[in-house]
Protein backbone atom coordinates (compact mmCIF):
# COMPACT_ATOMS: atom_id res chain seq x y z
CA UNK A 1 0.00 0.00 0.00
CA UNK A 2 1.27 3.51 -0.72
CA UNK A 3 2.24 4.85 2.89
CA UNK A 4 2.06 8.58 1.51
CA UNK A 5 -1.99 7.80 0.49
CA UNK A 6 -2.52 7.02 4.33
CA UNK A 7 -0.23 9.73 5.53
CA UNK A 8 -2.63 12.32 3.76
CA UNK A 9 -5.31 11.68 6.06
CA UNK A 10 -3.83 11.59 8.87
CA UNK A 11 -0.90 14.62 8.66
CA UNK A 12 -2.39 17.09 11.15
CA UNK A 13 -2.77 14.02 13.83
CA UNK A 14 0.98 13.21 13.57
CA UNK A 15 2.28 16.64 13.89
CA UNK A 16 -0.17 17.78 17.01
CA UNK A 17 0.75 14.33 18.14
CA UNK A 18 4.21 15.51 18.77
CA UNK A 19 3.84 18.41 19.77
CA UNK A 20 1.42 18.47 22.66
CA UNK A 21 4.88 16.96 23.94
CA UNK A 22 6.19 20.43 23.72
CA UNK A 23 7.30 22.68 21.06
CA UNK A 24 9.70 21.62 18.24
CA UNK A 25 11.17 23.03 15.14
CA UNK A 26 10.26 21.39 11.81
CA UNK A 27 13.18 19.22 11.04
CA UNK A 28 12.65 18.16 15.04
CA UNK A 29 9.30 17.33 14.25
CA UNK A 30 10.11 15.13 11.23
CA UNK A 31 12.57 12.89 13.23
CA UNK A 32 10.06 12.71 16.20
CA UNK A 33 7.39 11.34 13.77
CA UNK A 34 9.51 8.88 12.23
CA UNK A 35 11.70 7.71 15.67
CA UNK A 36 7.90 6.87 16.89
CA UNK A 37 6.35 5.41 13.89
CA UNK A 38 10.22 3.60 14.27
CA UNK A 39 10.38 4.68 10.66
CA UNK A 40 7.60 3.75 9.33
CA UNK A 41 6.48 6.84 8.30
CA UNK A 42 9.24 8.09 6.74
CA UNK A 43 7.78 9.96 3.54
CA UNK A 44 10.16 12.52 3.14
CA UNK A 45 9.34 16.38 4.74
CA UNK A 46 7.53 18.16 1.50
CA UNK A 47 4.65 17.40 2.63
CA UNK A 48 5.93 18.44 6.34
CA UNK A 49 6.22 22.21 6.09
CA UNK A 50 2.92 23.25 3.89
CA UNK A 51 1.06 21.08 7.02
CA UNK A 52 3.09 23.06 9.48
CA UNK A 53 1.92 26.44 7.86
CA UNK A 54 -1.93 25.05 7.01
CA UNK A 55 -2.42 23.95 11.06
CA UNK A 56 -0.68 27.67 12.10
CA UNK A 57 -2.66 28.97 9.42
CA UNK A 58 -6.02 27.52 11.33
CA UNK A 59 -4.64 28.44 14.65
CA UNK A 60 -3.50 24.90 16.13
CA UNK A 61 -0.15 25.79 15.76
CA UNK A 62 1.71 28.95 17.14
CA UNK A 63 5.19 29.45 15.87
CA UNK A 64 7.89 31.55 16.34
CA UNK A 65 11.76 32.23 15.54
CA UNK A 66 14.40 31.86 18.43
CA UNK A 67 17.73 31.03 18.32
CA UNK A 68 18.24 27.45 19.07
CA UNK A 69 20.58 26.15 22.38
CA UNK A 70 23.42 25.51 19.77
CA UNK A 71 22.39 26.30 16.33
CA UNK A 72 21.01 28.99 14.28
CA UNK A 73 17.72 31.10 14.35
CA UNK A 74 15.17 28.56 14.19
CA UNK A 75 11.30 28.30 13.86
CA UNK A 76 9.70 26.23 16.67
CA UNK A 77 6.19 25.42 16.58
CA UNK A 78 3.55 25.35 19.80
CA UNK A 79 0.38 23.67 20.17
CA UNK A 80 -2.48 25.99 21.25
CA UNK A 81 -5.73 25.11 23.09
CA UNK A 82 -7.67 24.90 19.52
CA UNK A 83 -4.68 22.59 18.88
CA UNK A 84 -5.26 20.23 21.42
CA UNK A 85 -8.82 19.81 21.09
CA UNK A 86 -8.11 19.37 17.61
CA UNK A 87 -5.97 16.42 18.56
CA UNK A 88 -7.75 15.19 20.69
CA UNK A 89 -11.13 14.96 18.06
CA UNK A 90 -9.08 13.48 15.57
CA UNK A 91 -7.63 11.13 17.92
CA UNK A 92 -11.14 9.62 18.60
CA UNK A 93 -12.07 9.71 14.93
CA UNK A 94 -8.76 7.51 14.02
CA UNK A 95 -8.98 5.15 16.52
CA UNK A 96 -13.00 4.78 15.46
CA UNK A 97 -11.79 4.46 12.10
CA UNK A 98 -8.94 2.19 13.09
CA UNK A 99 -11.15 0.19 15.15
CA UNK A 100 -13.23 -0.27 12.25
CA UNK A 101 -10.70 -1.36 9.56
CA UNK A 102 -9.33 -4.09 12.32
CA UNK A 103 -12.99 -5.40 12.04
CA UNK A 104 -13.47 -5.62 8.47
CA UNK A 105 -10.25 -7.03 8.18
CA UNK A 106 -10.34 -9.39 10.74
CA UNK A 107 -13.47 -10.44 9.27
CA UNK A 108 -12.08 -11.22 5.84
CA UNK A 109 -8.93 -12.89 7.40
CA UNK A 110 -10.08 -15.23 9.50
CA UNK B 1 27.16 22.46 11.78
CA UNK B 2 28.48 21.47 7.92
CA UNK B 3 26.96 24.21 5.51
CA UNK B 4 24.69 23.05 2.28
CA UNK B 5 26.16 24.25 -0.74
CA UNK B 6 25.29 24.70 -4.56
CA UNK B 7 22.76 21.89 -4.97
CA UNK B 8 20.28 22.92 -1.61
CA UNK B 9 20.64 26.90 -2.68
CA UNK B 10 19.70 26.09 -6.22
CA UNK B 11 16.43 24.24 -4.98
CA UNK B 12 15.74 26.92 -2.44
CA UNK B 13 16.07 29.32 -5.20
CA UNK B 14 13.64 27.32 -7.44
CA UNK B 15 11.31 27.32 -4.47
CA UNK B 16 11.27 30.79 -3.82
CA UNK B 17 10.92 32.09 -7.44
CA UNK B 18 7.65 29.68 -6.92
CA UNK B 19 6.15 31.41 -4.22
CA UNK B 20 3.94 34.36 -4.74
CA UNK B 21 4.63 36.01 -1.59
CA UNK B 22 6.52 39.31 -0.51
CA UNK B 23 9.96 39.76 0.36
CA UNK B 24 9.37 39.09 4.09
CA UNK B 25 7.44 36.49 3.77
CA UNK B 26 9.46 33.95 1.25
CA UNK B 27 12.49 34.71 3.40
CA UNK B 28 11.42 33.37 6.12
CA UNK B 29 9.68 30.47 4.12
CA UNK B 30 12.95 29.95 2.61
CA UNK B 31 15.04 30.57 5.66
CA UNK B 32 12.89 27.55 7.36
CA UNK B 33 13.36 25.34 4.26
CA UNK B 34 17.51 25.64 4.56
CA UNK B 35 17.67 25.35 8.16
CA UNK B 36 16.03 22.00 7.63
CA UNK B 37 18.10 21.03 4.24
CA UNK B 38 20.91 21.80 6.66
CA UNK B 39 19.81 19.58 9.53
CA UNK B 40 19.38 16.97 7.16
CA UNK B 41 22.80 17.64 5.46
CA UNK B 42 24.63 17.31 9.06
CA UNK B 43 22.48 14.36 10.07
CA UNK B 44 23.60 12.61 6.96
CA UNK B 45 26.99 13.28 6.85
CA UNK B 46 27.47 12.99 10.77
CA UNK B 47 26.17 9.34 10.14
CA UNK B 48 28.75 8.57 7.56
CA UNK B 49 27.34 9.52 4.23
CA UNK B 50 29.20 11.14 1.46
CA UNK B 51 28.81 14.91 1.84
CA UNK B 52 27.92 15.57 -1.78
CA UNK B 53 25.10 12.62 -1.49
CA UNK B 54 23.78 13.80 2.36
CA UNK B 55 23.29 16.93 0.47
CA UNK B 56 21.47 15.41 -2.54
CA UNK B 57 19.43 13.27 -0.01
CA UNK B 58 18.16 16.33 1.93
CA UNK B 59 17.11 18.15 -0.99
CA UNK B 60 15.26 15.19 -2.62
CA UNK B 61 13.38 14.75 0.60
CA UNK B 62 11.78 17.52 0.26
CA UNK B 63 10.31 16.77 -3.60
CA UNK B 64 10.59 18.89 -6.40
CA UNK B 65 10.77 23.14 -5.45
CA UNK B 66 7.86 23.55 -7.77
CA UNK B 67 5.77 20.99 -6.10
CA UNK B 68 6.72 22.58 -2.69
CA UNK B 69 5.97 26.05 -3.40
CA UNK B 70 2.65 25.32 -4.82
CA UNK B 71 1.94 23.52 -1.79
CA UNK B 72 3.17 25.69 1.04
CA UNK B 73 1.05 28.71 -0.83
CA UNK B 74 -2.02 26.87 -0.66
CA UNK B 75 -1.49 26.35 2.85
CA UNK B 76 -1.02 29.86 3.36
CA UNK B 77 -3.70 30.70 1.92
CA UNK B 78 -6.86 32.05 3.54
CA UNK B 79 -10.25 34.46 2.79
CA UNK B 80 -9.03 37.62 4.46
CA UNK B 81 -5.83 37.70 2.34
CA UNK B 82 -8.12 38.17 -0.83
CA UNK B 83 -9.29 41.09 0.90
CA UNK B 84 -6.17 42.24 1.91
CA UNK B 85 -4.89 41.32 -1.57
CA UNK B 86 -7.58 43.42 -3.42
CA UNK B 87 -6.42 46.80 -0.86
CA UNK B 88 -3.18 45.59 -1.54
CA UNK B 89 -3.72 45.94 -5.54
CA UNK B 90 -5.31 49.11 -5.36
CA UNK B 91 -2.36 50.80 -3.61
CA UNK B 92 0.11 48.85 -5.61
CA UNK B 93 -1.39 50.20 -9.07
CA UNK B 94 -1.50 53.47 -7.82
CA UNK B 95 1.84 53.52 -6.27
CA UNK B 96 3.22 52.10 -9.33
CA UNK B 97 1.27 54.93 -11.80
CA UNK B 98 2.37 57.32 -9.62
CA UNK B 99 6.29 56.17 -9.94
CA UNK B 100 5.58 55.38 -13.71
CA UNK B 101 4.20 58.94 -13.94
CA UNK B 102 7.37 60.30 -12.79
CA UNK B 103 9.55 58.75 -14.90
CA UNK B 104 7.19 59.96 -17.88
CA UNK B 105 7.54 62.90 -16.93
CA UNK B 106 11.25 62.89 -17.16
CA UNK B 107 11.50 61.56 -20.45
CA UNK B 108 8.82 63.73 -21.85
CA UNK B 109 10.90 66.65 -20.03
CA UNK B 110 14.24 65.33 -21.70
CA UNK B 111 12.63 65.12 -24.95
CA UNK B 112 11.16 68.34 -24.77
CA UNK B 113 14.87 69.80 -23.86
CA UNK B 114 16.49 67.98 -26.70
CA UNK B 115 13.51 68.45 -29.49
CA UNK B 116 14.46 72.62 -29.65
CA UNK B 117 18.37 71.69 -30.69
CA UNK B 118 17.21 69.20 -33.15
CA UNK B 119 14.76 71.21 -34.76
CA UNK B 120 17.50 74.20 -34.93
CA UNK B 121 19.96 71.56 -36.42
CA UNK B 122 17.19 70.62 -38.66
CA UNK B 123 16.64 73.98 -39.89
CA UNK B 124 20.23 75.40 -39.67
CA UNK B 125 21.57 72.17 -42.08
CA UNK B 126 19.44 70.41 -43.26
CA UNK B 127 16.85 73.19 -44.66
CA UNK B 128 13.73 71.99 -43.11
CA UNK B 129 11.22 73.93 -41.94
CA UNK B 130 9.39 72.80 -38.84
CA UNK B 131 5.83 73.72 -37.40
CA UNK B 132 4.61 76.28 -40.07
CA UNK B 133 1.93 76.30 -38.08
CA UNK B 134 2.29 76.55 -34.75
CA UNK B 135 2.20 73.98 -31.94
CA UNK B 136 -0.74 72.03 -32.28
CA UNK B 137 -2.24 71.63 -29.23
CA UNK B 138 -2.88 67.72 -29.59
CA UNK B 139 0.20 67.22 -29.35
CA UNK B 140 0.32 68.13 -25.56
CA UNK B 141 -2.12 65.96 -25.49
CA UNK B 142 -0.13 63.01 -26.88
CA UNK B 143 2.98 64.20 -24.18
CA UNK B 144 0.53 63.46 -21.65
CA UNK B 145 -0.57 60.84 -22.78
CA UNK B 146 2.70 59.20 -23.24
CA UNK B 147 2.48 59.93 -19.18
CA UNK B 148 -0.09 58.01 -18.51
CA UNK B 149 1.25 55.13 -20.58
CA UNK B 150 4.10 54.47 -18.70
CA UNK B 151 1.98 55.21 -15.52
CA UNK B 152 -0.08 52.35 -16.36
CA UNK B 153 2.49 50.07 -17.62
CA UNK B 154 4.68 50.66 -14.03
CA UNK B 155 1.06 50.57 -12.26
CA UNK B 156 0.43 47.07 -14.46
CA UNK B 157 3.90 45.78 -13.35
CA UNK B 158 3.72 46.38 -9.19
CA UNK B 159 0.10 45.11 -9.47
CA UNK B 160 0.32 41.52 -10.30
CA UNK B 161 3.27 40.71 -7.76
CA UNK B 162 1.70 42.72 -5.24
CA UNK B 163 -1.81 40.85 -5.05
CA UNK B 164 -0.28 37.37 -5.65
CA UNK B 165 1.90 37.90 -2.79
CA UNK B 166 -1.07 38.80 -0.78
CA UNK B 167 -3.26 36.56 -2.35
CA UNK B 168 -0.96 33.59 -1.68
CA UNK B 169 -1.76 32.63 -5.37
CA UNK B 170 0.85 32.22 -8.39
CA UNK B 171 1.28 35.75 -10.10
CA UNK B 172 0.55 33.56 -13.63
CA UNK B 173 -2.67 32.75 -12.03
CA UNK B 174 -2.97 36.21 -10.31
CA UNK B 175 -2.70 37.86 -13.98
CA UNK B 176 -5.69 36.28 -14.88
CA UNK B 177 -7.67 38.39 -13.23
CA UNK B 178 -5.49 41.44 -12.82
CA UNK B 179 -4.77 42.28 -16.84
CA UNK B 180 -8.56 41.99 -17.93
CA UNK B 181 -9.59 43.62 -15.20
CA UNK B 182 -7.08 46.62 -15.07
CA UNK B 183 -7.44 46.29 -19.09
CA UNK B 184 -11.42 46.91 -19.05
CA UNK B 185 -10.88 49.51 -15.92
CA UNK B 186 -8.60 51.60 -18.29
CA UNK B 187 -10.29 50.99 -21.59
CA UNK B 188 -13.17 52.58 -20.22
CA UNK B 189 -11.27 55.52 -19.11
CA UNK B 190 -9.73 56.42 -22.03
CA UNK B 191 -12.75 55.92 -24.53
CA UNK B 192 -15.19 57.80 -22.38
CA UNK B 193 -13.62 59.73 -19.37
CA UNK B 194 -10.63 61.00 -21.06
CA UNK B 195 -11.26 64.33 -22.69
CA UNK B 196 -8.84 66.38 -24.89
CA UNK B 197 -7.35 67.52 -27.93
CA UNK B 198 -6.95 64.59 -30.12
CA UNK B 199 -5.24 64.03 -33.52
CA UNK B 200 -4.33 60.58 -34.64
CA UNK B 201 -1.19 60.15 -32.65
CA UNK B 202 -3.15 61.11 -30.04
CA UNK B 203 -5.85 58.97 -29.91
CA UNK B 204 -3.53 55.83 -30.88
CA UNK B 205 -1.35 56.99 -28.02
CA UNK B 206 -4.50 57.15 -25.37
CA UNK B 207 -6.08 53.47 -26.64
CA UNK B 208 -2.51 52.28 -26.36
CA UNK B 209 -2.80 52.88 -22.77
CA UNK B 210 -4.91 49.81 -21.69
CA UNK B 211 -2.06 47.69 -23.43
CA UNK B 212 0.59 49.33 -21.89
CA UNK B 213 -1.34 48.01 -18.77
CA UNK B 214 -1.25 44.69 -20.14
CA UNK B 215 2.03 44.81 -20.78
CA UNK B 216 3.52 45.59 -17.30
CA UNK B 217 0.57 43.34 -15.67
CA UNK B 218 1.05 40.40 -17.57
CA UNK B 219 4.98 40.12 -15.96
CA UNK B 220 5.27 37.89 -12.76
CA UNK B 221 8.57 38.53 -11.42
CA UNK B 222 9.73 41.40 -8.98
CA UNK B 223 7.70 44.49 -9.65
CA UNK B 224 10.21 47.20 -9.65
CA UNK B 225 11.70 47.71 -12.86
CA UNK B 226 15.68 47.11 -13.57
CA UNK B 227 15.92 49.69 -16.43
CA UNK B 228 15.75 52.67 -14.54
CA UNK B 229 19.67 52.94 -14.37
CA UNK B 230 20.05 52.32 -17.51
CA UNK B 231 17.23 54.78 -18.39
CA UNK B 232 18.62 57.59 -16.16
CA UNK B 233 21.41 57.27 -17.70
CA UNK B 234 20.11 57.42 -21.39
CA UNK B 235 18.13 60.28 -20.47
CA UNK B 236 20.90 62.66 -18.60
CA UNK B 237 23.30 61.32 -21.97
CA UNK B 238 20.70 62.62 -24.18
CA UNK B 239 19.78 66.00 -21.52
CA UNK B 240 23.60 66.75 -22.27
CA UNK B 241 23.89 65.63 -25.83
CA UNK B 242 21.00 68.54 -25.96
CA UNK B 243 22.57 71.23 -24.24
CA UNK B 244 25.65 70.74 -26.15
CA UNK B 245 24.16 70.61 -29.43
CA UNK B 246 22.66 73.73 -28.36
CA UNK B 247 25.57 75.73 -27.72
CA UNK B 248 27.41 74.45 -30.71
CA UNK B 249 24.12 74.76 -33.34
CA UNK B 250 22.46 78.19 -31.87
CA UNK B 251 18.81 79.32 -32.45
CA UNK B 252 17.97 79.06 -35.70
CA UNK B 253 17.71 81.62 -38.56
CA UNK B 254 14.28 82.02 -40.18
CA UNK B 255 14.86 80.66 -43.72
CA UNK B 256 14.44 82.93 -46.72
CA UNK B 257 11.24 81.23 -47.49
CA UNK B 258 9.26 81.92 -44.87
CA UNK B 259 9.06 85.65 -45.64
CA UNK B 260 5.66 85.34 -48.09
CA UNK B 261 4.50 88.28 -50.26
CA UNK B 262 1.73 89.51 -49.12
CA UNK B 263 0.61 89.78 -53.01
CA UNK B 264 1.20 85.92 -53.24
CA UNK B 265 -1.08 85.43 -49.74
CA UNK B 266 -3.87 86.94 -50.86
CA UNK B 267 -4.18 85.03 -54.66
CA UNK B 268 -3.52 81.65 -52.87
CA UNK B 269 -6.53 82.53 -50.21
CA UNK B 270 -8.90 82.80 -52.89
CA UNK B 271 -11.66 83.73 -50.59
CA UNK B 272 -13.62 84.37 -53.64
CA UNK B 273 -14.51 80.37 -53.42
CA UNK B 274 -16.47 81.19 -50.08
CA UNK B 275 -18.39 84.13 -51.40
CA UNK B 276 -18.23 87.46 -53.79
CA UNK B 277 -16.07 90.40 -52.31
CA UNK B 278 -17.16 92.13 -49.57
CA UNK B 279 -20.10 94.92 -50.54
CA UNK B 280 -17.91 98.11 -50.22
CA UNK B 281 -20.83 99.61 -47.89
CA UNK B 282 -19.25 96.99 -45.29
CA UNK B 283 -16.09 96.88 -45.97
CA UNK B 284 -15.77 100.37 -44.28
CA UNK B 285 -17.36 98.57 -40.58
CA UNK B 286 -15.54 96.04 -38.06
CA UNK B 287 -15.74 92.77 -38.15
CA UNK B 288 -14.38 90.58 -34.88
CA UNK B 289 -13.66 87.34 -34.45
CA UNK B 290 -13.39 85.20 -30.87
CA UNK B 291 -12.44 81.72 -29.90
CA UNK B 292 -12.34 79.91 -26.86
CA UNK B 293 -12.52 76.00 -26.31
CA UNK B 294 -13.28 75.29 -29.63
CA UNK B 295 -16.17 77.68 -30.30
CA UNK B 296 -15.55 79.92 -32.80
CA UNK B 297 -17.61 83.50 -33.07
CA UNK B 298 -17.78 85.80 -35.61
CA UNK B 299 -19.15 89.56 -35.50
CA UNK B 300 -19.79 91.75 -38.56
CA UNK B 301 -21.22 95.86 -37.57
CA UNK B 302 -23.60 97.01 -40.30
CA UNK B 303 -24.02 100.49 -40.54
CA UNK B 304 -27.72 100.07 -41.66
CA UNK B 305 -29.99 97.21 -41.52
CA UNK B 306 -31.54 98.23 -44.25
CA UNK B 307 -28.74 97.60 -46.51
CA UNK B 308 -29.67 94.00 -46.09
CA UNK B 309 -33.17 94.31 -47.30
CA UNK B 310 -33.36 91.73 -49.50
CA UNK B 311 -30.91 89.06 -48.61
CA UNK B 312 -31.55 86.08 -47.67
CA UNK B 313 -29.60 83.18 -46.03
CA UNK B 314 -27.41 85.18 -43.95
CA UNK B 315 -25.17 82.19 -41.96
CA UNK B 316 -21.65 81.91 -40.72
CA UNK B 317 -20.14 79.08 -42.19
CA UNK B 318 -16.43 77.27 -41.91
CA UNK B 319 -14.34 75.98 -45.07
CA UNK B 320 -11.68 73.56 -44.58
CA UNK B 321 -8.23 75.60 -44.44
CA UNK B 322 -5.39 74.28 -46.22
CA UNK B 323 -2.90 73.02 -43.10
CA UNK B 324 -2.41 74.55 -41.11
CA UNK B 325 -1.08 77.78 -42.29
CA UNK B 326 -2.73 81.13 -41.62
CA UNK B 327 -1.67 82.66 -45.03
CA UNK B 328 -3.04 79.58 -47.12
CA UNK B 329 -6.72 79.97 -48.31
CA UNK B 330 -9.54 77.19 -47.84
CA UNK B 331 -8.97 74.21 -49.47
CA UNK B 332 -9.28 74.07 -53.19
CA UNK B 333 -11.08 70.47 -53.06
CA UNK B 334 -13.64 71.68 -51.20
CA UNK B 335 -17.07 72.79 -52.87
CA UNK B 336 -18.67 73.38 -49.65
CA UNK B 337 -18.46 74.32 -46.19
CA UNK B 338 -17.84 71.68 -43.94
CA UNK B 339 -20.30 73.42 -41.05
CA UNK B 340 -22.77 76.18 -41.24
CA UNK B 341 -24.65 77.77 -38.38
CA UNK B 342 -27.45 80.69 -37.94
CA UNK B 343 -26.59 84.26 -37.31
CA UNK B 344 -28.34 86.79 -35.12
CA UNK B 345 -29.07 90.59 -34.86
CA UNK B 346 -27.71 92.66 -31.83
CA UNK B 347 -27.61 95.32 -30.81
CA UNK B 348 -24.45 97.70 -32.31
CA UNK B 349 -21.08 96.60 -31.31
CA UNK B 350 -22.43 93.73 -29.13
CA UNK B 351 -22.78 90.35 -28.57
CA UNK B 352 -26.39 88.94 -28.63
CA UNK B 353 -25.81 88.26 -24.67
CA UNK B 354 -25.06 91.97 -24.75
CA UNK B 355 -21.61 91.55 -24.21
CA UNK B 356 -19.09 94.33 -26.03
CA UNK B 357 -17.50 93.64 -29.04
CA UNK B 358 -15.72 96.86 -29.68
CA UNK B 359 -15.92 100.17 -27.43
CA UNK B 360 -18.94 101.44 -27.16
CA UNK B 361 -17.22 105.01 -27.77
CA UNK B 362 -18.16 104.41 -31.54
CA UNK B 363 -20.39 106.93 -32.57
CA UNK B 364 -23.53 103.96 -34.24
CA UNK B 365 -25.62 105.46 -36.73
CA UNK B 366 -29.34 105.45 -35.29
CA UNK B 367 -29.93 102.19 -37.52
CA UNK B 368 -26.21 100.13 -37.15
CA UNK B 369 -26.79 96.53 -35.72
CA UNK B 370 -24.38 93.51 -35.69
CA UNK B 371 -24.64 90.02 -37.07
CA UNK B 372 -22.98 87.57 -35.38
CA UNK B 373 -22.68 83.69 -35.12
CA UNK B 374 -21.15 81.03 -33.35
CA UNK B 375 -19.68 77.73 -34.48
CA UNK B 376 -18.05 74.48 -32.64
CA UNK B 377 -15.15 73.82 -34.86
CA UNK B 378 -13.65 70.98 -31.96
CA UNK B 379 -15.71 68.31 -33.76
CA UNK B 380 -13.71 67.50 -36.93
CA UNK B 381 -11.08 65.47 -37.19
CA UNK B 382 -10.19 66.05 -40.57
CA UNK B 383 -10.07 69.91 -39.97
CA UNK B 384 -6.61 71.44 -38.85
CA UNK B 385 -7.27 74.85 -39.97
CA UNK B 386 -10.94 76.44 -40.90
CA UNK B 387 -11.72 79.79 -42.45
CA UNK B 388 -14.76 81.21 -41.00
CA UNK B 389 -17.29 83.84 -42.82
CA UNK B 390 -20.54 85.15 -42.60
CA UNK B 391 -22.26 85.18 -45.92
CA UNK B 392 -25.19 86.17 -47.31
CA UNK B 393 -27.29 85.84 -50.68
CA UNK B 394 -27.45 89.10 -51.91
CA UNK B 395 -30.94 90.41 -53.93
CA UNK B 396 -28.21 89.33 -57.52
CA UNK B 397 -28.52 85.89 -56.16
CA UNK B 398 -24.71 85.80 -55.51
CA UNK B 399 -23.23 84.58 -52.29
CA UNK B 400 -21.44 87.67 -50.91
CA UNK B 401 -18.72 87.73 -48.06
CA UNK B 402 -20.11 90.04 -45.28
CA UNK B 403 -16.55 90.63 -44.02
CA UNK B 404 -13.26 89.18 -44.63
CA UNK B 405 -13.26 85.35 -43.35
CA UNK B 406 -10.92 84.52 -40.29
CA UNK B 407 -8.55 81.86 -39.92
CA UNK B 408 -8.86 79.43 -36.83
CA UNK B 409 -6.41 76.96 -35.83
CA UNK B 410 -8.84 73.71 -35.13
CA UNK B 411 -8.40 70.92 -33.33
CA UNK B 412 -10.65 68.15 -32.08
CA UNK B 413 -11.68 68.24 -28.59
CA UNK B 414 -13.34 65.29 -26.74
CA UNK B 415 -13.46 61.51 -26.02
CA UNK B 416 -12.19 58.70 -28.04
CA UNK B 417 -15.51 57.48 -28.42
CA UNK B 418 -16.65 61.15 -29.92
CA UNK B 419 -13.11 60.70 -32.45
CA UNK B 420 -14.77 57.58 -33.46
CA UNK B 421 -18.43 58.98 -33.99
CA UNK B 422 -16.98 61.65 -35.69
CA UNK B 423 -15.07 59.65 -38.22
CA UNK B 424 -18.05 57.45 -38.24
CA UNK B 425 -20.24 60.12 -39.73
CA UNK B 426 -17.14 61.51 -41.94
CA UNK B 427 -16.67 64.43 -40.01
Amino acid sequence: MDRSQLLKGTTALLILGVLKDGELYGYEIGQRIRERSAAFIDPGEGWLYPALHRLEKEGALEASWREGELGPRRRYYQITAGGLRKFEAQSVEWEQFARSVRLVTAGFNG
Amino acid sequence: MAEPTTESELFLQAVGQSLPFGDRERLEILEELRQHLGDCFTASVDGGMDPAEAERAAVGRLGPPERLADELTRARREPRRLLAAAGAGVWGAVRGGIWGGLLGFCIVMVAAVAWNPAMNAAVRYLGVQWGQGGWDPASNSLLGLVVLACAAFTAGRVTTPVVAARAAFGARLVRRVTVPLGAAVLLWYVTLIWSGALSWPAVVALLSVPLWWIAGAWHTGSPWLRVPRRLAGGLLLVLAVSIVASLVVGPASPPARLLIDPSLVESIQSFDRIGAPVPAEFAKWGFGGVSAGGYVGLSVDVADRGLLTGWSDLRVEAWKGTGAAYYGGPDPNETAPFLTGPVVWSAAGTWPDGSLIWSSSFPWPPNAATLSGGLALNHWPGVSFAWVAITGVAPDGRRHLLAQPSGFQVVFGGTALDWFEAILAGR
